[in-house]
């Protein structure tokens, strides 16, 4: 079961992929008051639950398959092919749209004197080198991310205790309908490309062993189902760390949090400590080894793929060329950098598409690959 | 006719156990070894020619019942005493009751010699000129008799050793103060006094195409896991090195990758610890000729841990390890980040504290970033020249040292008063983590180097890149980082807190239960 990661480390890393979303700038902080958009958070989750049950019924009939080999499987060489290289490149536009976030957010906030893409090339290079060592190594250090990330969410909390102001949170700039709240809840979930990772991490996958067993002379572990309640348990976390970091903004800021570029970092940075002055780069840190994480596994995700599109190349190939695309696509959005600079942009282009994309190959490619294999199993 | 045949049938049984003997050992090359013939005077021209008529060759010569026989040992590297006890007295028994008797056929003698022998410690075959050769130099002595193509070898060995002392290198406040010493059969028994249980295996495997050093593979069946054990093994026997001087040697053969900044597999001078080690389902490999013994699966928490911690109260052992761990980032990062928080983030610090390091930099010339790497530099240069002289002049240089570094240095305003803090820190620090020593004096100037670059930000990536070779490795199919990252709680009462024996002797901690090991062992 080697280059395979737990239940745990599956749940961890999508903790600390749902907590980017939180620097820069979770949807539900404009127009809405703070009980309406912790409903939009919760059942924008549920929906997220539903896309995926094709996924993970899929998975479960062909655990060691991904996507596209799923996609191999069921329409043969080309269309696994061309459906392989939809999955490469809608990956890699989300790596270098989350990279290029984080360039905007570390030359607005930290270095505002350092080339942009001299941040984003050092970043890609580091998570270049950790993608070598598969999704093993990343599910490791996803660990220390995350145990950061919470820590650094605590302290700010305690430190902010004094400021808060509760009115906050009763008003809100624009009445909420019930429509209002499921197009937001839609829209949250049309954007989330956390659910493309796990259609890639599923695979890769394996329970938690719970005992150890014998089989003739051999000590084995066996796994159960019960792990998998791990992963519902810390996307409940991520929802609570989020939705801790929306109250906090809500808060402090009132009603101007949601018009702030990242409210996130300047609630952290608000948290003075007595004895330190400016410390803006040392709350940069976790956030940095948030989108390390991030940007890893798309690379990693994206070499998996590749080794299936290429097979005997992806060695030599895979590695260079995602490196020069992600490059490429961090250099294409510069020149429209402000457009992709915090979630709540509507100006990101392709956005309309982006929403159809989502649906397509989180949901209706697994839904009918599930569909074809059902039928296959009945001839 | 009958005395013919009986003989023919006791040579080749001779010949029969020797195959057998090296078929088991494996080696699988007795064909292709130079066999003794079974003449005396040709296989002992065989042996002269081989060792070049080597001062240090000793053969004496006797004869029993017409039968000569020859006794070949090195000299210095055998106990007279035994030899005299094992081979020379029971010769002479041999002799006076082979006068009352009718007469002996060579392999009689053979098997009367071996039988007479048997008080030695240590007795084997010897079926061709390189088991001989190999034989007598681990201080054993040969015995060939005329008419079998096969030796007798004694163990009687009495070359000089040094006596079981404390180790320098890893000295503890409580508990043993023995030490392992340079020969591994005396090692093995050190290792023996502590595990008194028939299920501690050592397995003798020789390496070294011209030295032929005995290895030995230390474990517990049942306990270590039995790939661990034939994995080890395999990789041992593919060992391709002319000489095998130091158990260093063996390391970048049982570990994963050839580029590693921390080592694999750990290092021990103390028995005591090895039995730990062992008891815990670890392999040791005891080479001859060095008292440091490799231990491995090897994790990377056990470099904050020593015996010392184990004899003391928990929390005085749990503040200790958070001493390290703190010693570690101390010595790791301390330089780099001074040099980048001075150069990028100076507002990081309160006021006081920035005048005052700003005014004592502004005295300087050089970089911030060029200060640090020439002071760490020169201070390693000093340590490397104390290590290898002398003693007394190595004193002389510590004092020239701290001249040069505390005082002259800052006077001709070369470097920083704050500079000369950080690096007596990070030096002291890093003598707290000893085993470690190698991979933080390097990286410290990777560190330095990042943080006078890129700032706190490099600082974090090179973390990362840290962090990321760390929890890559597997080391014989065990997480390295374990049981950190994989994570187990269970297993963690040993990690950075020292539970109580209470609660540790419950159930000995395995390595092979430690998460993330492979699923099948």
């Amino acid at each position: 079961m080697k280059g395979k990661i737990t239940i745990f480390q599956l749940a961890v890393l999508l903790f600390c992929c749902r907590m980017l979303s939180s620097l820069f700038g979770a949807r539900g902080l404009e127009d809405f008051a703070y009980g309406d958009s912790l409903k939009i958070h919760i059942v924008s989750m549920l929906l997220q639950a539903l896309l995926l049950i094709p996924a993970f019924a899929l998975n479960k009939k062909y655990s060691d398959d991904g996507i596209t080999a799923s996609a191999f499987r069921f329409t043969g060489k080309a269309g696994g092919t061309v459906i392989g290289a939809v999955y490469y490149v809608y990956i890699i536009f989300f790596a270098c749209v989350a990279l290029t976030r984080f360039g905007n957010y570390m030359i607005s906030t930290v270095y505002p004197d350092t080339p942009f893409l001299l941040i984003t090339g050092c970043m890609v290079l580091v998570c270049a080198y950790a993608a070598r060592f598969g999704i093993e190594a990343i599910g490791r250090i996803s660990l220390f991310a995350a145990l950061l990330l919470t820590v650094e969410i605590i302290a700010v909390f305690f430190l902010l205790a004094g400021r808060f102001e509760t009115v906050w949170l009763y008003s809100s700039v624009a009445g909420t309908g019930v429509g209002n709240m499921w197009f937001e809840a839609l829209i949250q979930t049309a954007e989330n490309s956390d659910l493309v990772l796990i259609l890639l991490l599923l695979p890769q996958t394996r329970s938690v062993p719970d005992s150890k067993e014998y089989e003739g002379e051999n000590k084995i572990k066996k796994g159960t189902a019960r792990g998998k309640g791990k992963v519902l348990f810390y996307l409940v976390a991520a929802l609570t760390c989020m939705e801790a970091f929306n109250f906090l903004a809500r808060v402090v800021f009132g009603n101007f949090a949601g018009s702030l570029p990242f409210p996130t970092f300047l609630l952290e940075t608000f948290s003075h400590m007595t004895v330190f002055k400016n410390i803006n780069i040392v709350h940069a840190l976790p956030w940095t080894f948030i989108v390390f994480v991030k940007i890893t596994i798309y690379i990693t995700g994206a070499n998996n793929i590749l080794r299936q599109l290429l097979p005997g190349k992806a060695k030599t190939v895979g590695a260079p060329l995602t490196l020069i695309l992600i490059t490429l696509g961090v250099y294409l959005t510069v020149l429209n950098r402000g457009s992709f600079a915090t979630d709540q942009t509507e100006a990101m282009p392709g956005r309309g598409f982006l929403f159809y994309a989502q649906v397509i190959l989180v949901f209706l490619l697994p839904l009918f690959f599930l569909i074809i294999s059902r039928r296959k199993r009945k001839q | 006719m009958f005395r013919y045949i009986s003989q023919k049938i006791k040579t080749y049984k001779i010949i029969k156990s020797i195959k057998d003997q090296a078929d088991s050992n494996g080696s699988g090359e007795y064909e292709s070894l130079s066999q003794l013939t079974g003449s005396l005077i040709d296989d002992v021209v065989t042996i002269r020619e081989k060792a070049g008529n080597s001062a240090d060759l000793v053969i004496r010569e006797l004869v029993l019942d017409g039968v000569s026989v020859n006794v070949i040992s090195c000299e210095g590297m055998t106990d007279l005493l035994a030899v005299s006890r094992f081979i020379l007295e029971p010769l002479r028994a041999l002799r006076s009751k082979l006068r009352h008797k009718l007469k002996f056929t060579p392999a009689d003698i053979y098997f009367a010699l071996q039988k007479e022998a048997v008080a030695a410690a240590d007795l084997n075959t010897a079926a061709n000129t390189e088991d001989i050769f190999s034989y007598i130099m681990s201080g054993f002595t040969v015995v060939l008799v005329d008419g079998v193509a096969a030796g007798i070898a004694i163990g009687t060995q009495g070359f000089p050793v040094r006596s079981v002392e404390e180790p320098s290198g890893e000295a503890n406040i409580r508990g043993s103060r023995e030490g392992f010493v340079e020969s591994v059969r005396l090692n093995m028994a050190l290792v023996r006094k502590r595990v008194k249980s028939p299920k501690l295996r050592f397995d003798m495997i020789k390496i070294g195409e011209t030295g032929k050093t005995d290895v030995c593979l230390a474990y517990i069946e049942g306990t270590a896991s039995k790939k661990l054990v034939e994995d080890t093994r395999r990789k041992l026997n593919k060992v391709k090195v002319d000489m095998l001087l130091d158990s260093g040697y063996l390391q970048p053969f049982l570990e994963t990758r050839s580029f590693n900044m921390f080592s694999e597999v750990g290092i021990t001078e103390r028995p005591d610890t090895l039995a730990a080690k062992l008891s815990e389902g670890r392999i040791g490999v005891i080479v001859d000729g060095t008292p440091f013994v490799l231990v491995f699966p090897f994790l990377f928490v056990e470099n904050f841990h020593s015996l010392d911690d184990y004899s003391h109260k928990p929390y005085y052992s749990t503040f200790t390890r958070l001493l390290k761990w703190t010693a570690f980032f101390v010595t790791v990062f301390l330089p780099g980040l001074y040099v980048a928080v001075v150069n990028f983030h100076p507002q990081i610090l309160p006021n006081e504290f920035l005048f005052n390091i700003m005014s004592a930099e502004t005295n300087t010339h050089l970089p911030i970033m060029i200060e640090a790497l020439v002071i760490h530099l020169v201070y390693e240069i000093m340590r490397e020249a104390g290590l290898r002289l002398p003693r007394p002049i190595g004193h002389a240089v510590s004092i020239v040292g701290a001249l040069v570094i505390g005082d002259a240095a800052v006077s001709a305003g070369i470097i920083a008063a704050p500079m000369i803090m950080i690096v007596a820190m990070t030096a002291l620090s890093a003598f707290v983590i000893a085993p470690l020593y190698e991979s933080v004096s390097v990286l410290k100037f990777i560190f330095i180097f990042f943080g006078g670059i890129f700032g706190l930000y490099g600082i974090a990536l090179g973390f990362l890149m840290l962090l990321t070779q760390i929890c890559a490795l597997n080391n014989f199919g065990i997480p390295y980082f374990s049981p950190v990252s994989p994570f187990s709680f269970k297993n963690n009462r040993d990690v950075f807190i020292r539970a109580s024996w209470r609660v540790l002797g419950q159930k000995n901690i395995e390595i092979g239960d430690l998460p993330g090991a492979d699923e099948r062992e």
